[in-house]
């Protein structure tokens, strides 16, 4: 669970994060959302502690995240952000070895446990034939799933992910959102996730938190954000909902 | 225009005039009447005013020139590549000059008379053509033409170094100019140089145009019908015509050409013409100001402060506080190297050690006795004479190879090394500055004097890149100052100390055959210690070359172990200059080399970089030995001559293969 308490972060004099308070859940698939420029990747580099608020204080389960070292940090957080580096000279192996750090350190050898976390990792996002090629030498999505390979080595209880699905074609989209998913079901592991797509989001997440303008616009299930006013407020856009044809769940439309 | 643009250029002229008339007034006794009249031509015989109009004002219409010169080719050079991190200096024209006048003295003595312009010219091309070769065209606008130029710099000052020491005779004049030297004696030179100055009133005149065009970019300008190539050609040329005049003249004076153009952006010069006369009028003051300093410090020494010392006294802090105000780099680049072919087959390593283990062999059994050529084995006298010397050469190359891994993973920059960074620079300040003040020779200094010296540019490095949180670009340019400052104050310290002059440009040169057994035992352990500990630290050395974020996301305390890696590539540097000396280019060769041979993984990249950088060594030990026989070249010229060679080639070969950093 994360407790942001009168976070604030601002520059050149524009408050580009203003949260009072908020609790966000990390056993769940939580997704934030937002137009550009609405704070959510600033809000994510603060629950990474990859950035300081200016004011406030963040909460992780209790304890003070500035508190923590950044190997238990890294232990308990597993951060992906949004643009991937490109990783020279690296197997896919060697990179998703490199989740095991948090847990083995600077000297530790790696043991057969490790290995095995590591080729179920590699199993579990399917990219288990590409395992002895160059990261570089994949396809956007491949590469993509390769880090996130990397991040379910890391066995954090908690991953935060940056728009995960924007380098992916739809088809690749709705196969990752899908196998955090199932992730979340099957290890508890709990998932934030930033997206720009809104019914990616109504269709995978338990909860959602929707940001406009540096603070908090909306926060609870996915159906209590699915109604056209809401939408068009968040959005600025008229939004119109229909039902799916195959399912039960809403789909929004740009009018 | 309205009156706050017109301030700064009032208080500029202004400012201008109180420094014309303060230089004029350093330690004469003449009054203002006096000056007045000399100046509308009633000279007497008097001593005083002889001096003042034979010397002082000459030297005044000198350093306006000269400066002035410098601070239009500089805003050119910048505004030609939009890129503010370009000078002269940083594009290796200056030493590209500076060794055609060499080639020339040393080559031809008599032609010396009427072609040193021309030889000047000459050189200072054959730089630009290299730099523009190593980095391409079309990447004038980054970091990586800076670094090309710096170690264009470095190979061109190797090779102008070799040529200086085989040739005594003509070093100690010489010398003074590679610091800059104003004095005049009469009006001769003034009366040479303005005329090649005259193209510049063209520049200012005609040049603002075309460049406020290029300020859309190469290509956009181009779209709107500027012939960018032959734009390019014309200005760069006249520039470099202008800058060789200049330092034929007074030699190389640094920092102006990079300093006034920023100076002049961050005080409000937003078109192309007002920045290219701002810019000179800049120059023109600074280096009034710096020569009025040297005079002042002239009188209060007692010994000759070149003008190029005083100027980087004031360019260097100017540069660093620009670099704080105007540099805004975030941390987005992230390491990649040139790459080679996919694996690091067993046939390649063996191929490795086999050229290792060849030139240790070399190096033992080689003799050369009254011209003949043997092999047998080293006699009492050679060996104990051998065996340090060979030892030396491995492990200072294998040394200065990792430490060149470990930077160019930490900064993202694959020209990035110890020697560009500035750690050689302090290492060899300390050193010579405690062996010049304290009377101890070279050969006896501890490695803890040359390690503080590293250490304290480290520090410094440090402490004004935590602004920018480590970025490379600042952090780079950083170092350039501070090793151009350094190198200076090198100068200055040669220029005082003159009876050790050759002994201390020898050890510059990166001698391995002053080391002593003690001395080579030492290296042995202490390079082999630190080694193993980078080594030990691949895991950091993986995800830092990620970028901090990445690896800050699995665990890394970026900040304590970005410092501790840094110190240790210090470590390693000032552990060679101190037992051995400056060893530049393997630093940068021998990494590039690994991962061109196959070496992608750090624990790979740093072992056959070892590797490499020790063979490289002591092949050029060896050859600095035979090639030349009975003279020799030091291991250290050999190298960046070599290695600077060999390192050209493979970046024009990988930009072939479409590869830009």
């Amino acid at each position: 669970m994360f407790e942001l308490n009168q976070v604030l972060v601002e520059r050149n004099n524009r408050k580009i994060l203003d949260i009072p308070n908020l609790q966000l859940p990390s056993d769940q698939v939580c997704v934030i959302l937002g137009h550009n420029g609405s704070g959510k990747t600033t809000l994510m580099q603060c629950l990474a502690r990859q950035l300081s608020p200016d004011q406030g204080e963040i909460t992780f389960n209790g304890q003070s995240l500035s508190r923590f070292s950044q190997r238990k940090l890294a232990q308990n957080i597993a951060f992906l952000p949004q643009s991937l580096p490109i990783s020279s000279g690296l197997t896919v192996r060697e990179l998703v070895q490199l989740g095991r750090f948090p847990w083995r350190g600077t000297w530790g050898k790696l043991k057969r446990d490790d290995h095995t976390i590591i080729e179920s990792a590699i199993e579990q996002v399917g990219i288990d034939q590409y395992a002895n090629q160059f990261v570089e030498d994949l396809s956007g999505g491949e590469r993509q799933r390769a880090w996130i390979a990397m991040l379910l080595a890391q066995e954090s209880p908690v991953l935060l992910l940056d728009e995960p699905t924007s380098a992916l074609d739809i088809a690749h989209q709705y196969e990752l959102m899908s196998l955090l998913k199932k992730l979340n079901q099957e290890t508890g592991q709990g998932m934030v996730i930033i997206l720009h797509d809104i019914n990616l989001a109504a269709r995978y997440a338990d909860c959602i938190f929707a940001m406009k303008q540096g603070r908090c616009f909306f926060q609870g299930s996915p159906e209590a954000l699915m109604q056209p006013d809401r939408l068009e407020a968040l959005y600025g856009i008229p939004m119109s909902l229909i039902q799916h044809p195959d399912n039960s769940s809403k789909v929004a439309l740009v009018c | 225009m309205n009156r706050s643009s017109l301030l700064i250029p009032f208080v500029v002229i202004v400012l201008f005039t109180l420094l014309v008339f303060s230089f004029l007034q350093t330690d004469s006794p003449l009054t203002f009447a006096t000056q007045w009249a000399i100046v509308q031509g009633n000279i007497t015989q008097d001593f005083d005013q002889v001096d003042w109009a034979f010397s002082r004002l000459p030297r005044l219409a000198m350093a306006l020139l000269v400066g002035a010169a410098m601070g239009l080719i500089g805003s050119v050079i910048q505004q030609l590549t939009r890129n503010p991190l370009l000078s002269p200096v940083t594009l290796g024209t200056s030493s590209g000059a500076w060794m055609g006048l060499i080639i020339l003295a040393i080559v031809w003595p008599e032609g010396q008379a009427h072609y040193q312009a021309m030889a000047a010219m000459i050189g200072s091309l054959l730089a630009l053509g290299l730099v523009l070769l190593i980095s391409g065209i079309r990447q004038l606008t980054g970091l990586s033409i800076v670094l090309a130029g710096m170690a264009v710099n470095l190979l061109f000052g190797a090779i102008t170094t070799a040529l200086i020491l085989l040739n005594d005779q003509y070093a100690q004049n010489l010398f003074i100019w590679g610091a800059g030297d104003l004095s005049q004696n009469g009006w001769q030179k003034v009366h040479w140089l303005w005329p090649h100055c005259l193209i510049g009133i063209a520049i200012l005149a005609y040049a603002g145009k075309p460049l406020t065009l290029l300020k859309l970019g190469q290509s956009a300008a181009a779209g709107r019908g500027l012939n960018v190539t032959a734009l390019f050609l014309i200005l760069m040329v006249s520039g470099l015509w202008m800058l060789s005049a200049a330092i034929t003249m007074v030699g190389i004076i640094g920092f102006l050409g990079l300093v006034s153009p920023n100076l002049a952006r961050l005080l409000g010069a937003r078109t192309a013409t007002f920045e290219l006369w701002l810019s000179s009028l800049l120059g023109a003051m600074l280096l009034v100001a710096a020569d009025n300093l040297a005079i002042l410090a002239n009188i209060f020494t007692f010994t000759l402060v070149p003008t190029g010392l005083t100027t980087a006294l004031i360019g260097a802090p100017l540069l660093i506080w620009l670099i704080r105000q105007r540099l805004n780099q975030a941390d987005n680049t992230v390491f990649q190297m040139l790459h080679g072919k996919q694996t690091l087959s067993r046939e390649r390593i063996f191929i490795v050690m086999a050229a290792f283990l060849l030139f240790i062999l070399l190096g033992v059994f080689f003799h050369i006795e009254q011209n003949n050529y043997l092999l047998q084995w080293p006699n009492d006298l050679s060996w104990p004479l051998r065996w340090p010397r060979i030892t030396a050469s491995i492990f200072a190359g294998a040394a200065m190879a990792v430490s060149g891994v470990i930077l160019q993973r930490l900064i993202h920059n694959p020209l990035a090394s110890p020697d560009l960074l500035g750690l050689s620079a302090g290492a060899i300040l300390a050193l010579i500055g405690t062996s010049t003040f304290f009377g101890i020779r070279l050969g006896e200094m501890g490695s803890l004097v040359a390690f503080s010296g590293s250490m304290a540019v480290l520090g410094l490095l440090l402490l004004l890149g935590r602004r920018f949180r480590f970025a490379a670009a600042p952090m780079i340019l950083t170092g350039v100052a501070l090793s151009a400052l350094i190198e200076t104050l090198v100068q200055f310290v040669l220029i005082k100390g003159t009876e050790d002059v050759f002994d201390i440009l020898r050890w510059l040169a990166g001698s391995t055959y002053r080391v002593t057994p003690n001395q080579a035992i030492i290296l042995m352990l202490c390079s082999c210690g630190l080694m193993i500990l980078a080594l030990s630290l691949h895991r950091w050395l993986t995800l830092l070359s990620m970028g901090k974020v990445t690896a800050a996301a699995r665990g890394i305390a970026v900040k304590p172990a970005f410092i501790l890696l840094l110190m240790l590539a210090a470590a390693l540097c000032s552990l060679v200059t101190a037992l051995v000396g400056p060893i530049t280019f393997v630093s940068i060769v021998a990494p590039h080399l690994a991962s061109l041979l196959g070496a992608r993984h750090v624990v790979a990249q740093l072992s056959l970089s070892a590797l490499l950088g020790a063979t490289l060594l002591q092949a050029s030990d060896w050859l600095g030995q035979t090639l030349i026989y009975p003279n020799q070249l030091a291991a250290g010229t050999m190298v960046a001559i070599i290695g600077g060679g060999y390192f050209v080639i493979l970046l024009i070969k990988s930009k072939a293969n479409k590869h830009s950093f």
